[in-house]
Order: C-alpha cells, then sequence, then structure tokens
C-alpha cells in the first residue's frame, strides 16, 4: 500500500475564531467572524448570479434556442438586472394572510439552506464550521426548508399556494427517507458522520466506487431523491405551472419571492456538493490506490478545483434532468419512492452492511 | 477559557429566557398555527441546550426528529384540519384558572423538593459538565449491548412499538375509505350499490 | 461582567427549574386548550422537558457513560409515536365530527 498523501490538514472557519477566543484575542475572533460572515453572503449572492444564468444559457441551448443575450456579452449580466428588477418590486402580502408567518417562511427555507451550506467542506483549508455530527445535522436541518414551504404556502391565503405547499410537505417527508438511507451507506463505509473525515477517507478512491456496487446505487438513489427533495423538474409537482399557477410562492413578489427564489438555487448547489463530498471524494483528488506517479499528478490540481468542479458537473446534472424527462403525477411520485427507492435503499444498505461487515471493498484503509 | 466559560453562562440564560417566553406563547397563542412555530423554536432551543451540556448527537436527533419530523406533521395535521378556523379556542376562564393552578401546583411541588434535595446533587458535582464528548459512538454501543448496561432489550421494543404506529397510522387512515364506502349502503334507499 | 458570568456557571438548580418550567407550562397547555393540536402540543413540551431532565442527569451523575442520553432518545421515539398516532386520530375525528374541538368529541359514537 503506497501511502498516499494523506495529511490533509483541515482548519475550519470556527475552529481558527475558537482558538482566537481562548487566546483572548477578541479582535481576531471578530475578524474571523465578520469573514465568515461577508465571506457566506458573497458566496450566497454569487452563486445565485451564476446558477441562474447557467439554468437560462443551459435550458435554451438544449432547445436550440440562444438564452438572455442582450444585457452584457452573450447575457452575462442578465441575472444582475434580473434580480435589481426583483429587489426593486413592490413587496406585497395579501389581505388575510397571516403577516407573521408570510414574512418568516421565506427566511426559513433560506436559512435552512445556509445552514447546510457552512458545513460543507470546500477544501482543506475553506470550511466555515466542522461538527462531528455532520451528517445527522444536514438531514435534521433540511427539514426547515419543508417547514418554510409549509408555512409560506398556508400564510398566503390561496387555495393553489396550499395545494402546493402541501404536495411540497408531503414530497419532502417522502423522499427524506430515501436520501437519508443512501447517505447512510456512505456512514457505514467511512465509520464517522464527520464530514471532513469522510473525505478524508476517500483518500484512496471515492467511496462511489470503492464501495462494491452499493455505492454506485446508493449515488443514484441520493441523487434522484434529492432532486424531489429541492423540488426540480420532473418532481417539481409542488409548483407545477399548468396546475397551481406558481405553487407555494404563488403570492410572494419583491424581496420575498428573491429568498425563495435564492433558497432553491442555493439547495442545488447543496444537493450537488453533498453529493460529491460524500460519494465522489469532496475536494480529495482522484487517485487510484498504488499507481503514486498518477496520484502525485493528480494531487497538482488544487482542492478547491476539485470540489468546484465535481459539483458543477452535478448542478449540470440536475439541470439536464429538468429537460429531459416529463413531470411525474403525484401519484406516480408517491409509487417511485415508497414502491421503488424505498425498498431498494433499504436492501442496499443491508448489503451495504454486510459488506464492511466483512471487509469487501475496493483498497481497504491500513 | 474566561471566555468560553462566560459564553457558555450567557448562552444557558439567553436560552432559557427564550425557551419559556416561546414555550409560554406556544400555550397562549390563539392561532394554532404560530403555536406550532413556537413549538418548534422551543424544541429547537432545547436542542441548544443539549450542546451546552455536551450531547451533539442527541442535539442533531432532536432536530432531525422534532423539527422535521414531528411539527413539520403538527403543521400538515393543522392545515387538514381546518384547525385555525377553530376562532373558539378560547378557553373560558374557569378553563384557563383550573389550568393555571394545576400548572403552578405541579412547578411549586418541583422546587420545593429540588430544595429539599439540593444537598443530595451538591457531592455530585454542584455544576453540570460541559464537556464535549463524542456521545455518537458510545450511545450507538449502549443501544446494542446486550450485557447487563445494554439497551438492546427496549431498542428492540421501541422498534416494534413504531412497527405497530406505522401500520396504525394506515389502518386509522383506510378506515375513512371503508366507512366511506359502506355509508351509501346503510342510507341506500334507491339500492345504489355501486361497490 | 466577564468574571462574574464565567465563575457562576448555572448550577443543578437552575437546569433543574428551567426544566420543570418548561413542564409546568406544557402542563397549562395540555389543560387549558380545547383544540386536540393544541393539547398534543402541550404534550410535547412536557416529554421534552422530561428528556432534558434526563441528559442533565446524566452529565451531573454519570458524565462518562450516555444512560440518560438512550433515555432521551427512547422518550424522543416515543413521542414522535404518539404524535403520528394522535394526529391520525385527529384526521379521522375532524372527518366524523367537522371539528377537532376536545369539548365536543365527548361522546364514544357519533
Amino acid at each position: 500500500m503506497v501511502n498516499l498523501q494523506t495529511s490533509w490538514e483541515v482548519r475550519t472557519l470556527s475552529q481558527r475564531a475558537s482558538e482566537a477566543l481562548a487566546g483572548g484575542q477578541l479582535g481576531l475572533t471578530t475578524g474571523y467572524l465578520f469573514a465568515g460572515l461577508a465571506g457566506l453572503a458573497v458566496f450566497l449572492a454569487a452563486m445565485a448570479l451564476v446558477l441562474v444564468y447557467a439554468e437560462r444559457k443551459i435550458a435554451a441551448h438544449f432547445q436550440c434556442r440562444l438564452g438572455p443575450m442582450r444585457v452584457g456579452w452573450h447575457g452575462i449580466l442578465q441575472s444582475v438586472a434580473d434580480s435589481l428588477k426583483l429587489l426593486l418590486k413592490e413587496d406585497i402580502v395579501p389581505t388575510d394572510a397571516d403577516r407573521f408567518l408570510h414574512v418568516l417562511a421565506p427566511f426559513m427555507s433560506l436559512l435552512a439552506a445556509i445552514l447546510v451550506l457552512v458545513m460543507l467542506p470546500m477544501s482543506p483549508a475553506l470550511q466555515v464550521a466542522d461538527v462531528n455530527i455532520g451528517v445527522l445535522y444536514v438531514t435534521a436541518v433540511s427539514g426547515l426548508g419543508a417547514l418554510g414551504i409549509l408555512l409560506g404556502g398556508w400564510s398566503s391565503n390561496n387555495k393553489w399556494s396550499l395545494l402546493g405547499a402541501m404536495r411540497a410537505g408531503a414530497q419532502i417527508i417522502s423522499y427524506e427517507v430515501s436520501a437519508t438511507l443512501s447517505l447512510l451507506v456512505v456512514v457505514l463505509f467511512s465509520g464517522t458522520l464527520q464530514l471532513s473525515k469522510i473525505v478524508q477517507s476517500q483518500a484512496d478512491g471515492w467511496w462511489i466506487w470503492r464501495a462494491p456496487g452499493v455505492g454506485l446505487l446508493a449515488f443514484a438513489i441520493y441523487l434522484i431523491a434529492s432532486v424531489a427533495e429541492i423540488n426540480r423538474t420532473p418532481f417539481d409537482i409542488s409548483e407545477g405551472e399548468s396546475e397551481l399557477t406558481a405553487g407555494f410562492h404563488t403570492e410572494y413578489s419583491g424581496m420575498r419571492f428573491a429568498f425563495f427564489f435564492l433558497a432553491e438555487f442555493i439547495n442545488m448547489f447543496v444537493v450537488s456538493a453533498l453529493a460529491a463530498t460524500l460519494f465522489l471524494g469532496g475536494w480529495m483528488p482522484f487517485h487510484i490506490g498504488g499507481l503514486a506517479t498518477f496520484n502525485a499528478a493528480m494531487d497538482l490540481i488544487p482542492p478547491g478545483a476539485w470540489f468546484a468542479a465535481k459539483s458543477a458537473f452535478l448542478i449540470f446534472v440536475i439541470m439536464w434532468f429538468r429537460w429531459t424527462f416529463p413531470r411525474l403525477r403525484i401519484d406516480q411520485l408517491m409509487r417511485l419512492e415508497w414502491k421503488i427507492l424505498l425498498p431498494i435503499g433499504f436492501v442496499n444498505l443491508f448489503l451495504a452492511a454486510m459488506a464492511v461487515l466483512f471487509g469487501f471493498y475496493f483498497f481497504p484503509v491500513q | 477559557m474566561i471566555w468560553s466559560k462566560a459564553t457558555g453562562t450567557l448562552l444557558f440564560y439567553l436560552f432559557a429566557v427564550v425557551s419559556v417566553a416561546l414555550a409560554i406563547a406556544t400555550v397562549s397563542s390563539r392561532r394554532i398555527l404560530r403555536a406550532a412555530v413556537y413549538l418548534m423554536g422551543v424544541l429547537a432551543v432545547t436542542a441548544g441546550f443539549y450542546l451546552l451540556l455536551g450531547a451533539p448527537f442527541l442535539a442533531g436527533v432532536q432536530i432531525l426528529v422534532y423539527v422535521g419530523g414531528i411539527v413539520v406533521l403538527i403543521v400538515y395535521v393543522v392545515m387538514l384540519t381546518r384547525s385555525s378556523d377553530l376562532a373558539e379556542d378560547k378557553p373560558s376562564a374557569a378553563r384557563k384558572s383550573t389550568a393555571l393552578l394545576a400548572a403552578l401546583a405541579s412547578f411549586v411541588l418541583a422546587v420545593t423538593v429540588f430544595k429539599s434535595s439540593e444537598s443530595a446533587f451538591r457531592g455530585a458535582g454542584s455544576q453540570a459538565a460541559t464537556m464535549l464528548i463524542d456521545d455518537t459512538a458510545m450511545i450507538g454501543r449502549a443501544l446494542l449491548d446486550r450485557g447487563p448496561r445494554g439497551y438492546v432489550l427496549p431498542f428492540e421494543l421501541v422498534s416494534l412499538l413504531l412497527l405497530a404506529v406505522v401500520i396504525g397510522g394506515i389502518t386509522l387512515a383506510r378506515k375513512i375509505q371503508v366507512d366511506q364506502s359502506a355509508a351509501p349502503k346503510e342510507s341506500s334507499d334507491g339500492g345504489v350499490a355501486n361497490a | 461582567m466577564l468574571e462574574v458570568l464565567a465563575s457562576n456557571p448555572p448550577g443543578v438548580f437552575h437546569w433543574l427549574v428551567l426544566s420543570s418550567l418548561l413542564f409546568s407550562i406544557g402542563v397549562y397547555g395540555m389543560l387549558s386548550r380545547r383544540n386536540a393540536i393544541g393539547v398534543l402540543m402541550g404534550v410535547e413540551l412536557a416529554l421534552n422537558s422530561g428528556a432534558l431532565n434526563f441528559v442533565l442527569f446524566n452529565r451531573l451523575l454519570a458524565p462518562a457513560t450516555v444512560d440518560g442520553e438512550v433515555m432521551s432518545i427512547f422518550i424522543v421515539t416515543v413521542a414522535a409515536a404518539e404524535a403520528v398516532v394522535g394526529m391520525a386520530i385527529f384526521v379521522l375525528l375532524f372527518k366524523q365530527m367537522k371539528t377537532v374541538d376536545m369539548t365536543q368529541a365527548s361522546q364514544m359514537r357519533h
């Protein structure tokens, strides 16, 4: 077994901040905190702008159109203009709506997305926080997003919003089960819940190949279930335009609509980044156990670039889904989850447990 | 060191005030859906308490099951039962005062017991140890331990309970359909047996 | 200010008063609500404070073990189970009586 570069030093931002706090350097602590917050805000805004532009361009090219071309070179400033327009729009709360919940709901959706974002290990040096219950935390926090959608739909006092919210709620709760089951496969193999350690456990090979068969199946289930969880097309019955106007956010406008919108795109990134982290090795370069020269060459590419490339590829796949598959009906959606994905997920988890028990996986860790 | 200790104390009192305020809002809010949101707040802050007590895994479970599961379920059922239209959820004065009396009695009783037995805890360390331990593996071992200090039997019993609940939930939900198909037969006077 | 906070961490008594306060509020909710879902919320509050006590005594009496945490996990599980059955019954009740007002559901038949 060739010893690969295993000494990746992981230092999260919150770790640095608490070290500064312990050392009594208050200025440094607040500096780290502000750097983290500002970085997060800039990251959110930039990510949303890029993703909206990418979505429109990719959609256009799938349909042999050009997409936005007017604002800036190849319409590159289109999403900036759009977001300015959104921010300047009037913010309407329907007459009989529950004002407090109506205002709260988009914040909850966005908060859920951001709370997952801070845990993502983007590179050894770039991770805001790292807890030892990482995977559990990620699954737990995403429940908050479902609540935001449910409350938003109810408080709008509109039949379409309510129907969209109920559909979204049922869908998210159902598919969360499958997504969690497939995450557990990786947890079984890596033996830890901590996201940074899961990444480090893939130094000799990513879990999608190292776990024989079950890794690939778990990855497929996770991808399907999480696309359903973030309400993207083929599974977007909660906002199906042809049936429900715009679903749970029909009555939202201006800033708060922008928040739902932002949460949706950030969620898409979060889901892709999580899949990349757990199954595709996160920031870990592509290694083949034993091939030292090849691995050394792969190490030349910085870890952050690996992470970005993997996430970007998965985001592209999710956008690709949208223009390939037609929307499912609600009964088809539920049948897919409860009668197909869930049994497969359980059997897969069982097989994974057997594989771990008998040490039957490629490139065993020393 | 002094900073982290002070932060711990400050967080405890902050969480305590927030959780009690949210709990009071939960039981006194006139609108049931808002009460559910306040309840979610209380349960989330309780996860914060678990973190202060050094139980991160339990905090995760708390958020996962309560916020992601139970509160979502409550919100769902509030929507399904149109409970928000139950504007008459204005408890009568007698009901309110009885409830207040019972609550006060339980609180006073509890505090009296704590006061009288406070000396018993003193030897065990006057403050809760707030070290963060990696409780995930320990809980896993304890739950599946077949030894005298293990919990494998309760664990299996709880699994059985959950299975019973799943079956019970489905049965209750299906019963409506049986009733509806049976209803026209009972009230049918023209023999509209379309079953 | 800083020294005062650092040298006065919350003691057992503070924790216990907090949890019994939460429990009493839950009791109040259970008894004063007419909406069945509101009653269930009171029950959840009370259960929650019980779970908090288990963890507290775990850390207090045997900080190296997780017995209290295991109990809390069982409480959370049973609370979830109870919520599921309760909600199923409420939905059924609503289908039968068009309300989930507890004071209306005083008969065993309809």
